[in-house]
Order: structure tokens, then C-alpha cells, then sequence
């Protein structure tokens, strides 16, 4: 991945994931703690109204009321429960609304003690049920054992949960996705300078610019400016590379030169031919060594954008002036701001050899 | 004429002024751009001959210097380098032409040749002005198609007055311009080779090249170009 801002993006984005995905973890942990602790709260609520209601008969039996406070006991398939139960198992009262109901057989408490169960009935519907096994005191003065349990639904507060955990992936998402996108806004922006950067290095390399523009943020100047000198040292080494070549030409074709002169004084014959022959050897392979072109492709930053026109123009003033006798003919139709990217010499040299050879 | 050389290569400079004298020019020699500028610009000269690659001050800056104070003689540079960057250098800082080293010394001869014509305004190597004609390649002067026997002075004289044909020359000029510095200056001697000259080319007074204009100089007066 070589976009910095693409990895700052995936970098925030598993972040994101992380940290949201604990805090959602947490936070639905905890609504359905509480919810829990509530329906539990409730059910306990409601068992303390069943005992309440309860009457010991005569018979030795619980009465239990045909209204109770609570309406859904008394509407059928309501999701809410209750049944009382003897000491055998055998069934001595359920609420109206368990008609068609099996209330789940779960074990039985200890006498005086709470139990709270989630289990299932036949059709896979969950409940919370709440058994509480206690020891009736008849008027007779005899204590008889029976148990109470309340059923409850579970399927409202499951859709209470699942809509809560929509609630909470939603709200989260588009806080995830407002947060990244802000920050792609905000990488933009923080980025504009190395782009700019780039840009410049380009016009660079394309021979617009000399070097890079000094207006850049505190954290960039130094690799600006080293970017500057590392531009200049490369200008200067192909400078220097021409001014070596300048250099070798005069310190070996002057004496060549030299010799040719000498030799022109000296009386002609074969030495003096096959002597010169030698000079004109020597001229041959220092001439293709200088030929070489100055600039390359390695040498990026010392191209320059060399104006076409303008070149021309100086070459056939040049060749004008030189061929002044046979006073030619040169028409240019050179479009304006046409550029060669490289180094000026280069271009002189192959319009040169070409205008010179037409 | 009068040139000047100006190249930091004894051997190469003073080959070239050898050769140049011994072709009939009067010239100044000058081993590094200092010197070479100082003759450039204060000495009377026809042309120059000026090495790319000097000491002290470059060729080029001595032709844009010279340029700028307004010298308008011919430059003629010699440039190690045969890129075009370097003769288009040389030829827009004011120089007229070029010549590559190591070169045969005829080639920077007919280059002189051909500049001076060119800078008295002669698009050929033969100037013809009337009966006269005068082929600065073979140093010949005819007149009516006879050739003139010449000493080398009276060649040097006449070759500078058709150069500078319709101008009037002085003789301080033709003294400066044809003697080397070295020699004794003497204006007497000037008017015994333009009187020989007269008999030479014109023994019956007839077609009268040579215009003497009292105390300012000399002219040659006939018109370039053939005679019908």
C-alpha cells in the first residue's frame, strides 16, 4: 500500500472497528443486564401479588381468586403465566391465561428460596420463570408444601434487545463512517504540501521550474530544502562534467593544433602525410568523445525545457552569418512556446548538424 | 592589413602569425584574453582571430566586449570544440565565423580572406572594379586581363584600398594598417607605392584607379563590378 493516505485510512478504520466493537459489545451487556434484572425485578413483583392473593381453605387447599390484579393472568395466550402446584406435582390452580399452555416442568427449589430459569416450551419460545417452593400455615396450624411459578415471555424483551443493538450498530456506523470521512477531508488537506511537492518536482523534471518553491509547512522545509541542494548538486556535477569536456578539448585539440601548424612548416612529403594522418586519427577520437550528449536520462533534475524558437533562431543567425556568400534561404515554422525537454547543447547539436547538412 | 591573434598556445600563435605574415598581413599576437582585449579595443586592426579557451578573460567575453565598445571588424574564432552550442555561442556574443582545431592552416587563410572581402561589402574572392581586378586567393591583380607584377606592399596597399573601395584612406591608416608595429613608420614611403602603383596599373593615366584627396588620403575611385 503506497498511499499514506489510504494506510492512515485503513489504520483509523480497524481502529474504529476495535473500539466501537468493544463499546458496542459492552454497552449491549449491559442494557440486557438491566433489562434482564428488570424482567427478573417484575416477575418477582408479580409472584409477591399471586401469594398475596392466595387463600388457604377449609379443604386444606390454596384458593386463588378468579380476577387477579394483574389483567394479562387473565387473558389467554398473553405471554404471562402462573401456575400453583401441590407437593405431588399435580396442578391446583393456573391462570386463565395458561388454558392452552404447558408451563415448563424445571426443577423444584428448596423450600423458601427464589429460582429464576430461562427454558424453552415446544415451539421453541424462551422463557423467564420464576419457582418459588413455599410451606402454606393452614388455620388447622398444618404446614403444606406448595409451589408457585410464574412464566414470562421472553420474545418482547428479545425484540426490545434486537432493536436496541440496530439502534446502537446504526448510530455507531454513521459516526465510523461521518469520523472517516472527515478525516479523509481533513488528510486532503494536510497533505495539499507534499502534493505540492510532487507537483513541483514534476515541472522539475519537465524543465518549468529550477527549483522547489520555499513555502512549505515548518515539518517539509528541511526536505524541500534538501531536495534544492540535491537538484543543484546535480546541475553543477553536469556543469562540471561539461566544463571537464571544455577543458580536455582545449588541453588536447590546441596542441594537436600545434602539431598541424609545426608540421605545415616543416617540408611536405610522405612523413609529413602519414604525420598528419596520425593528427587527424588523434582529432577523430577526441571529437567522438565530446560528441557524447551532455544530458541523460539520469540526469533528471539537470534537464531544462530548452525554448525551441528561440534556439533556432540564434542557430540560423549563426549559419547566416557563416554561409554569408552563398546567402541561404532558411524559413522556420516553429510553434510558439514548443519546448524540447533536455539540455541546450543536445539540441543545438542535432538542429545544427541538421541545418548544416541541408 | 592589420590582424590580430590572440591564442595561449605559443607554439599554435606563433605558427599562425608566422603564417599570416608570410601571406602579406601585418599582425598583432596577444597570448592571453587580458592582452588580448587591450589590443582588441585599442589597437587599429582589420581583423581578429581569437581562441575560445583563453587565460584571464574568455574569448567570448573579449568579442562581447569589443562588440559592445563598437568594433565592427571581423571575428573569426578558433574553438577546440566543434559542439554547436560553443560556435553558436561564439557567433551570437558577435563573431563572423569559425574554425575547428586542429585545422590546415588554408582553411583559417581563405576564412580571412573571405571575412575581410565580406567586410568591405566584395561578395566574391575576385574584386572587380572596371579594368581592375584583383583575386585575393591567388594575390593576382590584372588590369584589362594583363596581370600587374606586385611587390608585396604594393599588393598589400592595393588589396586594402579595393577592400575599402569609395571609402578615403588616410595615410596614417594604410601606414598603421600595413606596416608591422615594429617597422619605422614612414608616410613618404606610403606615396612611393601609390605612385609606383599608378604606373604599374595605369601607365598611360587613363582609367586613374587611385584617387589622391589632398591632406586627407587616398581613394580608390573606380566602381565595382565590370566595365561595359
Amino acid at each position: 500500500m503506497s498511499s499514506l493516505s489510504a494506510r492512515l485510512l485503513v489504520s483509523v478504520s480497524v481502529l474504529l472497528i476495535f473500539f466501537f466493537g468493544v463499546t458496542i459489545v459492552v454497552l449491549d451487556t449491559a442494557f440486557r443486564s438491566a433489562g434482564e434484572q428488570a424482567q427478573k425485578d417484575i416477575l418477582d413483583g408479580q409472584l409477591m401479588a399471586l401469594l398475596a392473593a392466595a387463600e388457604p381453605s377449609s379443604e386444606g387447599v390454596l384458593v386463588m381468586p378468579p380476577d387477579l390484579h394483574e389483567p394479562r393472568f387473565g387473558t389467554i395466550d398473553s405471554g404471562l403465566y402462573a401456575q400453583l402446584r401441590d407437593v405431588g406435582g399435580a396442578v391446583v390452580w393456573h391462570s386463565r391465561s395458561a388454558l392452552d399452555f404447558d408451563m415448563p416442568g424445571g426443577p423444584t427449589p428448596r423450600s423458601g428460596l427464589r429460582l429464576f430459569q430461562q427454558e424453552s416450551v415446544a415451539d421453541g419460545t424462551v422463557f423467564l420463570t420464576l419457582t418459588l417452593a413455599v410451606q402454606w400455615e393452614f388455620p388447622d396450624g398444618a404446614l403444606r408444601p406448595f409451589e408457585f411459578k410464574i412464566a414470562e415471555s421472553l420474545d418482547s424483551f428479545n425484540a426490545q434487545i434486537a432493536q436496541f443493538r440496530r439502534q446502537l450498530f446504526g448510530w455507531f456506523g454513521a459516526v465510523a463512517l461521518i469520523m472517516l470521512l472527515s478525516i479523509s477531508v481533513m488528510l486532503r488537506r494536510l497533505l495539499r504540501p507534499l502534493r505540492r511537492i510532487e507537483n513541483e518536482i514534476v515541472e522539475i523534471e519537465e524543465g518549468d521550474r529550477q527549483s522547489l518553491s520555499g513555502q512549505f509547512p515548518t515539518e517539509l522545509t528541511g526536505v524541500a530544502r534538501n531536495m534544492n541542494l540535491l537538484i543543484d548538486s546535480e546541475r553543477a556535477r553536469s556543469d562540471r562534467y561539461r566544463v571537464t569536456l571544455d577543458n580536455l578539448a582545449h588541453s588536447l585539440k590546441t596542441p594537436l593544433a600545434a602539431m598541424r601548424a609545426l608540421l605545415g612548416q616543416g617540408p611536405s612529403g610522405e612523413f609529413a602525410e602519414r604525420f598528419d594522418e596520425q593528427i587527424e586519427r588523434m582529432d577523430e577520437i577526441v571529437r567522438y568523445q565530446l560528441r557524447k550528449p551532455a544530458a541523460s536520462k539520469a540526469d533528471k533534475f539537470a534537464l531544462t525545457a530548452v525554448p525551441v524558437g528561440r534556439e533556432v533562431e540564434r542557430l540560423v543567425d549563426g549559419l547566416n552569418k557563416v554561409y554569408h556568400e552563398k546567402q541561404p534561404t532558411i524559413e522556420t515554422n516553429i510553434s510558439a512556446g514548443m519546448q524540447f525537454r533536455g539540455d541546450s547543447g543536445d539540441f543545438l547539436e542535432v538542429a545544427g548538424n541538421l541545418l548544416d547538412n541541408a | 592589413m592589420r590582424l590580430l591573434v590572440i591564442e595561449d598556445d605559443a607554439t599554435l600563435r606563433e605558427s599562425l602569425v608566422a603564417k599570416l605574415a608570410d601571406a602579406g598581413f601585418a599582425v598583432e599576437q596577444a597570448g592571453d584574453g587580458k592582452e588580448g582585449l587591450y589590443f582588441a579595443l585599442e589597437y587599429p586592426i582589420d581583423l581578429a582571430i581569437i581562441d575560445l579557451g583563453l587565460p584571464e578573460i574568455s574569448g567570448l567575453d573579449i568579442i562581447r566586449q569589443a562588440r559592445d565598445q563598437g568594433k565592427t571588424y571581423p571575428i573569426l574564432i578558433l574553438t577546440a570544440r566543434d559542439r554547436w552550442q560553443d560556435k553558436v555561442d561564439g557567433l551570437d556574443a558577435g563573431a563572423d565565423d569559425y574554425v575547428v582545431k586542429p585545422f590546415q592552416f588554408e582553411e583559417v587563410s581563405a576564412r580571412v580572406n573571405a571575412l575581410l572581402r565580406r567586410s568591405g561589402g566584395w561578395a566574391s574572392s575576385t574584386m572587380t572594379a572596371g579594368p581592375v581586378s584583383l583575386d585575393m586567393s591567388r594575390q593576382e591583380l590584372t588590369v584589362n586581363d594583363s596581370m600587374i607584377e606586385l611587390t608585396s606592399f604594393e599588393y598589400k596597399i592595393i588589396e586594402y584600398l579595393m577592400i575599402r573601395a569609395g571609402e578615403v584612406i588616410s595615410k596614417t591608416e594604410l601606414t598603421e594598417r600595413l606596416y608591422d608595429q615594429d617597422f619605422e613608420r614612414d608616410s613618404n614611403v606610403i606615396e612611393v607605392f601609390i605612385g609606383r602603383l599608378r604606373k604599374k596599373m595605369d601607365p598611360d593615366n587613363t582609367i586613374k584607379p587611385i584617387e589622391t584627396l589632398r591632406g586627407r588620403g587616398y581613394r580608390f575611385a573606380l566602381d565595382r563590378g565590370h566595365s561595359d
